[in-house]
């Protein structure tokens, strides 16, 4: 019986006919799902039917924390967002950290389902159990910080925690984040389904405390997890220190920091300028999320110069895709770019690489000044990087072509622009060019977002971390096991309970799913071994899969963009590296093998009915023309 | 006599004080004998650094020879060839 961690409440809220109400969260639903991503997409599933528009009304937005969240477990803060993905066409997942995801639990919910649409623009107040729908037509055209100010204003309550949308959301742009204080749900266009509901934000508080369901068993499985964090050779002090701006330097070395669209990887390493060295210059305080002991969110004030004043945390993603991306080595400009994000609520990495993308097009003669409204837009031309972000974000001019990302603007823009494109099923890829890291390229190419790192996150060959064995980053052979590994542990031991994923590689991965079944188990009152919390992150990659598969996608789309398959890396520690054609389907063919799956990327009847989704083998059936073994 | 460099990224930087680093070695020079070499060469700061007991068999970092992990190579028993790359980064994370 669950008896702690999990509230045990879902609340559904339609935005259509303004009403609200609590459903009882089933033992059956947390014991197959765990939460977070685990409940996200479950209930995408079940209620959003095949062939829905991921704009259009009958989408669902669905906020889930974990059984985790708001427990003293450490930096456990963190909710995942889902919907179906106007980037992608399939399930989109995005996890976000800070305080709103703990306030979500202390108002009394492991589920927040918001479905339906507003006429008009509206916030909804969450205080407690009390729910109410509030006008927020005074706050339509504001940027997120503004939002925040001004709605913790008009409640008189500046301990609200509170996620919004910023003028890219409200524009529909696909690339649009939602911000909780300055944390991203950032990817998917997660902001344009919340913008397509005429949803600014959603100001939550509470005061309820968590229950542990045995409070000695989960006090011992936390301090096992200090302890871990405590013996790590690297978060303390080197991450807490430099958080995730060492990458820069990590993926320089490996000779896979993408430079230039990808056009120049290993060729042109700006380490000093966008390593740890030039963001230590520009240090200033540091922030932790909600219950974490390690606060590796960096601040970085730019102190002088045309970008003077302006404040954000660029973490390494940011760095790559407004950096190494755009050929851009002025980290000011970085910075004013990833605040901007924040600010006006964009994904930092979709929109640095549509920036990117079209640099390119601009150095090979494929757009010009006429398209571009006058701008040279020239890789390494930070000015026109920066004016771009605010340009997307407020659809004006050129910004219009980039603001639903690469693969819409390159049918937009046409002349054989989509070979130079960086996506994977329209999610633009993040900062590691895969050419020399294949576990990671196989991620991306089969994670159920497209293009997501946070997926399955090949941390033995970035890291050279050696668990579950030590990898060869070059070899093709193996990569079908270690990826379905990767994908599922990260499911079932972050995405779900839900905890911060930088401590899986640095702190417990040879004990995550321990981990995760101690914590859980003795949080909730519920028993999980740690076979079953792996065979969780199973389930939930196989259902995502069939959502994916019910809304068109298959083998083909379990691809790289054709740059990484026919371009061999010209320098740096990777040089000559690439993934050929026949090495990706040699590495498919494993991993649809490792996973159960058919030769077309299928899941078989067994494999869903050894994860108990039947449910799963009556959607396949359904769908015409399918081979299903 | 051959030619070997070192690429080292993070706080080995400031330790080497600098990013890249040409070594001429004798031929048949293993790993271990260029970390030797090295450690020689910048005292106890790096040896803190590379190796993380006194035996120096446990390394405290990453080792790539021409971009692979020396763990598919015969680790520091691996012998150097000219015009070889060997890049060491230490423990890092946060991607
Ligand atoms: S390690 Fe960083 S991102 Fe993770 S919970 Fe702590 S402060 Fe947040």
């Amino acid at each position: 019986m669950i008896s702690g961690g999990y509230t045990g409440k879902i609340l559904r809220v339609n935005l259509t006919d303004k009403s609200y109400r609590e459903e009882k969260l089933s033992e059956e639903v947390a014991k197959n799902y765990l939460g977070g991503a685990g409940f996200g997409l479950k209930y995408l599933f079940t209620e959003v039917p095949g062939g829905t528009g991921a704009l259009d009304e009958g989408n669902k937005l669905i906020f889930a924390p974990g059984p985790l969240t708001g427990t003293k477990a450490p930096c456990a803060s963190r909710v995942a967002v889902a919907a179906k993905s106007p980037l992608t066409g399939g399930a989109g997942v995005a996890l976000s950290g800070g305080f709103f995801p703990a306030e979500l639990k202390f108002a009394g919910y492991d589920i927040l389902i918001i479905e339906g649409k507003s006429v008009e623009p509206v916030y909804v107040y969450i205080n407690g159990t009390n729910v109410s729908f509030r006008s927020a037509k005074h706050l339509w055209g504001m940027k997120t910080s503004d939002c925040q100010r001004v709605i913790k204003d008009e409640l008189h309550d500046q301990n609200i925690r509170i996620a919004c949308i910023g003028p890219a959301g409200e524009k529909l742009s696909y690339m649009a984040a939602i911000i909780n204080e300055r944390h991203a749900a950032g990817r998917k266009g997660l902001g344009a389904v919340m913008g397509s509901k005429n949803l600014k934000a959603i100001a939550v508080r509470g005061n309820a405390e968590i229950a542990i369901a045995d409070e000695k068993a989960f006090s011992e499985a936390r301090r096992r997890m200090l302890q871990a964090m405590k013996e790590s050779p690297v978060v303390y002090p080197e991450f807490s220190k430099h958080g995730t701006p060492m990458t820069v330097d990590v993926t320089g070395g490996l000779g896979i920091f993408p430079a230039a669209n990808w056009s120049r990887t290993g060729e042109w390493i700006p380490f000093e300028a966008l390593g740890i060295e030039g963001n230590n210059k520009r240090k200033s305080g540091r922030e932790f999320c909600y219950g974490c002991p390690v606060g590796c969110s960096q601040n970085k004030l730019v102190r002088e110069g045309e970008y003077a004043g302006y404040l954000s945390i660029p973490e390494f993603e940011t760095i790559y895709s407004f950096g190494g991306e755009t050929g851009v080595d002025n980290l000011d400009s970085v910075i004013a770019a990833d605040y901007l994000c924040d600010e006006l609520g964009l994904d930092s990495i979709s929109t640095g690489v549509a920036i990117g993308f079209a640099m390119e097009l601009f150095e090979r003669g494929i757009l010009t000044e006429k398209d571009t409204d006058g701008m040279e837009l020239k890789f390494g031309n930070h000015r026109a990087m920066v004016e771009m972000v605010k340009k997307i974000a407020f659809r004006q001019g050129f910004g219009d072509v980039l603001a639903d990302g690469t693969r819409i603007a390159a049918a937009r823009i046409g002349k054989d622009s989509e070979k130079y494109c960086m996506h994977i099923k329209g999610l633009e890829m993040p900062g590691y060019d895969v050419r020399g890291a294949k576990a990671h390229g196989l991620s991306f190419a089969t994670a159920y977002t497209g293009a997501d790192h946070n997926r399955g996150y090949a941390f033995q060959e970035i890291f050279g971390v050696p668990v579950p064995y030590p990898v060869d980053r070059f070899a093709i052979e193996g990569k079908g096991k270690l990826t379905k590994w990767n994908q599922d542990m990260r499911a079932a031991t972050c995405d779900s309970p839900l905890m911060c994923a930088f401590l899986l590689d640095m702190a417990v991965p040879g004990f995550a799913a321990e981990n995760t079944a101690d914590l859980v188990s003795s949080a909730t009152g519920l028993k999980f071994t740690p076979e079953e919390v792996y065979q969780i992150g199973e389930r939930i990659n196989n259902l995502a899969r069939v959502f994916n598969i019910r809304e068109g996608l298959r083998r083909k789309d379990d691809t790289l963009p054709e740059r990484l398959m026919t371009e061999p890396l010209k320098g740096g520690n990777s040089k000559g590296q690439y993934i050929p054609k026949n090495d990706l389907d040699q590495m498919l063919d494993e991993y649809y093998a490792e996973r159960g799956w058919n030769k077309e990327g299928i899941p078989t009847r067994r494999k869903l009915e050894s994860l108990g989704l039947n449910e799963c083998i009556d959607t396949l059936e359904k769908i015409g023309g399918l081979k299903i073994d | 006599m051959i030619n070997v460099k070192v690429m080292a990224v993070l706080d080995l930087v400031s330790i080497l004080q600098k990013r890249e680093i040409a070594f001429s070695v004798e031929d048949g020079t293993t790993i271990r004998g260029l970390l030797e070499i090295m450690c020689s060469q910048y005292g106890p700061e790096l040896e803190k650094k590379i190796y993380v007991d006194k035996d120096k068999e446990l390394l405290n970092l990453n080792l790539y020879l021409n971009g692979r992990h020396i763990h598919f190579l015969g680790g520091l028993d691996a012998v150097l060839r000219n015009e070889d790359t060997v890049l060491l980064i230490p423990y890092a994370s946060g991607g």
